[in-house]
């Protein structure tokens, strides 16, 4: 891929993305003008109390007064100057709470990538391999099993056998509390943590990308351009690989984005099952504490993180496809 | 001594009966022509001496190739035969480089890889080679990857090059490109050329004798000269009515085909002679017998009453 290229897709991407979170951001003033009371009144009340006339202070200050119109330009300005507003249940702004715990949900989510796009690409070729025969009817079987497996369940065996019983891993958590570890004893402390939680998410999609692959091998071994490699007398391992796996793998790596919505949706609930401390965690206790800024700020950070997978995948689809960019 | 020498070759695909006994041989640099219907085997036999026949195929016979027979029937025929297909732009990897696709097989050190490839890109005509072999299938038209596609085949420095209609999916003007650079690379690298075609234009520009297919079976083999002028099986002068008089359109065996009536459906195949229920010499022998193949002068003919 030419540099040109690469700006080219980001672009068209970008150009995508505007209307779909200005649209989101309408949603979330919208529930925000439903919600019975306002910012002030949840001041008021966590504050412990106060009368009207300091509740109309506090509303001319935050420009509460003004008519709607004015109040969505103002929210949207905010929110281009990446001001999600501010949590009173935290005493905190909102993006700094989001800020914290997005690295967890996101490396939660890239590992779980990493490990699904994986086997399912080696569980795929060696299915699609021999179409019919005993290991693609036993990997489709498989699959069919973990697709079918609640991930929170495959959650809380995996802690159940390989935590508690075997004592292999650890129980839930993002590193060793107050441990001191730097450097690469924390990295691999994060990463022992890190297994059970990436399995237990990975799962599903790994029965998701497994299917593809093997439906693109056994699609493209029939390609006429595989009887040319043939034909040239390229071995049967290479043949295998760089000719099929290669151009099979291409939908699986599209599908990486359009699951992205479903994966983040997936790790919200695992990190409540290992208790990570993700953004799944901060929405889960925004709801219990009803900090509706807090969950109206994740909403589009949600949007944001699959309009970022999006981007991502096709940076790397345009990569692995010379046709995709003069499409 | 026969360059290829090909001995009773059948090819079933289940119980479809795709190639019946064929006989036949090729010299050293000499054009065959195949020509005969769709669905009358010219493809199995292509892919049968290729060694290229799918899983499916159930094969007997033998195939000498400079004297050795081949024995595995879906093996490689490093060093001796090499293949054109009919789609280019299905039959180059799309997302491979031009050029590592040329010289994928040949196990060249890295640092050799460009220069060969681009030197087999300048044997087939392309501009600029140097160029091309860092380009990918999509960025050429359909008579540039077809000359890719002879590259690859001549990459593999064989003796034997089998074109299974090489030009079928192209242009008129770029079919006629392709036909002259076979012919060409035949001349200089001393080539044999087995022609699969459909268009008997092609055949009379090209081939040094014909074999003509129908339903699997081989009907008629005569020198090229001699089938145009005084065609001995009733299929062969069915086709060559069927076409158009010299200098009009190229005829096409697929469109053009006038002879009233189908191909035989071959699972399996009917007794006697195939082309029995079209021919209208066809009596009682020709249903009950089938015909085998006689020498006519200079030709072979599988009729009864040729
Ligand atoms: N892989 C296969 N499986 C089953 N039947 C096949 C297979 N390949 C070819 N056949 C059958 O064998 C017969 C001969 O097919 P073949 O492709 O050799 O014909 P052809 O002369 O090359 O025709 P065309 O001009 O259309 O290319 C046909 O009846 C076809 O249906
Ligand atoms: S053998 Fe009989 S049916 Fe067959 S081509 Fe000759 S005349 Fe026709
Ligand atoms: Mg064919």
């Amino acid at each position: 891929m030419k540099p040109g290229q690469l700006g080219q897709v980001v672009r068209r991407r970008l150009a995508h993305a505007v209307p779909v979170l200005l649209v989101v951001a309408l949603a979330t003033f919208g529930l925000l003008k439903l919600a019975p009371g306002d910012a002030v009144d949840v001041l008021i009340a966590t504050g412990g109390g106060g009368d009207a006339a300091l509740a109309a202070d506090l509303r001319r200050a935050y420009g509460l007064d003004q008519p709607w119109p004015a109040q969505l330009a103002h929210y949207l300005w905010r929110l281009v100057q990446l001001d999600l507003g501010y949590s009173f249940v935290h005493n905190r702004p909102v993006s700094h709470l989001i800020w914290e715990r997005l690295p967890v949900s996101l490396l939660l989510m890239a590992s779980a990538t990493a490990f699904a796009v994986g086997f399912g690409i080696v569980l795929g070729v060696s299915a699609g391999q021999t179409p019919g025969g005993w290991r693609d009817r036993l990997i489709l079987s498989v699959g069919l099993v973990l697709y079918a497996m609640p991930s929170f369940w495959v959650g809380l065996m995996l802690i159940l056998i390989f935590a508690v019983k075997l004592a292999l891993f650890p129980v839930g958590g993002f590193e060793t509390a107050a441990s001191d570890l730097t450097g690469i004893a924390r990295v691999l402390d994060i990463a022992w943590h890190a297994v059970l939680p990436t399995v237990a998410l990975a799962l599903l999609f790994v029965s998701v990308y497994l299917r593809l692959m093997r439906a693109g091998v056994v699609e493209v071994a029939s390609a006429d351009f595989v009887r040319t490699a043939r034909a040239k007398g390229v071995g049967a391992t290479r043949i295998l690989w760089a000719h099929v796996a290669r151009n099979a793998l291409l939908p699986v790596v599209a599908m990486v984005g359009v699951q992205a919505a479903t994966l983040l949706g997936g790790a919200v609930v695992i990190e409540s099952v290992f208790s990570l401390p993700g953004l799944g965690r901060l929405a889960y206790d925004s709801v219990l504490a009803r900090d509706l800024v807090v969950l109206l700020g994740l909403l589009l950070t949600s949007a944001v993180i699959v309009i970022a997978i999006n981007t991502v995948v096709d940076l790397v689809v345009a990569a692995l496809d010379p046709r995709v960019v003069a499409r | 001594m026969s360059l290829l020498q090909i001995d009773q070759l059948s090819v079933r695909f289940g119980a479809t009966m795709a190639l019946d006994s064929l006989s036949l041989a090729i010299a050293a640099g000499e054009t065959l022509a195949l020509v005969g219907e769709s669905g009358s085997g010219k493809s199995t036999a292509a892919l049968a001496i290729a060694g290229l026949l799918s899983h499916q195929a159930t094969v007997t016979g033998t195939i000498r190739f400079d004297g050795q027979a081949l024995t595995d029937w879906r093996g490689v025929r490093q060093g001796g035969i090499a293949m054109v297909f009919q789609d280019a732009m299905s039959a180059l990897n799309p997302v491979h480089r031009i050029g590592a696709q040329v010289v994928e097989a040949l196990r060249l050190p890295r640092a050799e890889q460009r220069v060969a490839a681009a030197r087999f890109l300048d044997q087939v005509g392309l501009p600029q080679p140097e160029r091309l072999v860092d380009a990918y299938p999509h960025e050429l038209s359909g008579g540039m990857r077809q000359r890719v596609g002879i590259a690859i085949a001549v990459a593999q420095n064989p003796r034997l090059l089998i074109a299974d209609e090489p030009t079928t999916a192209l242009d008129v003007t770029i079919q006629a490109q392709i036909l002259a650079l076979l012919r060409d690379l035949k001349a200089r690298l001393g080539l044999s050329l087995l022609l699969v075609t459909h268009d008997l234009g092609v055949v009379a520009e090209t081939a040094d004798r014909v074999a003509v297919l129908y339903a699997g079976c081989l009907m008629e083999l005569a020198p090229a000269a001699a089938l145009f002028t005084s065609p001995h099986h009733p299929y062969t002068q069915g086709l060559l009515e069927a076409r158009p008089p010299f200098g009009t359109q190229a005829p096409m065996l697929a469109e053009l085909v006038e002879i009233p009536g189908q191909l035989p459906r071959l699972d399996p195949p009917p007794a006697g002679c195939r082309f029995a229920a079209r021919c209208d010499r066809a009596d009682q022998r020709c249903r009950a017998e089938q015909p085998v193949l006689r020498p006519i002068a200079d030709t072979l003919v599988a009729c009864h009453h040729a």
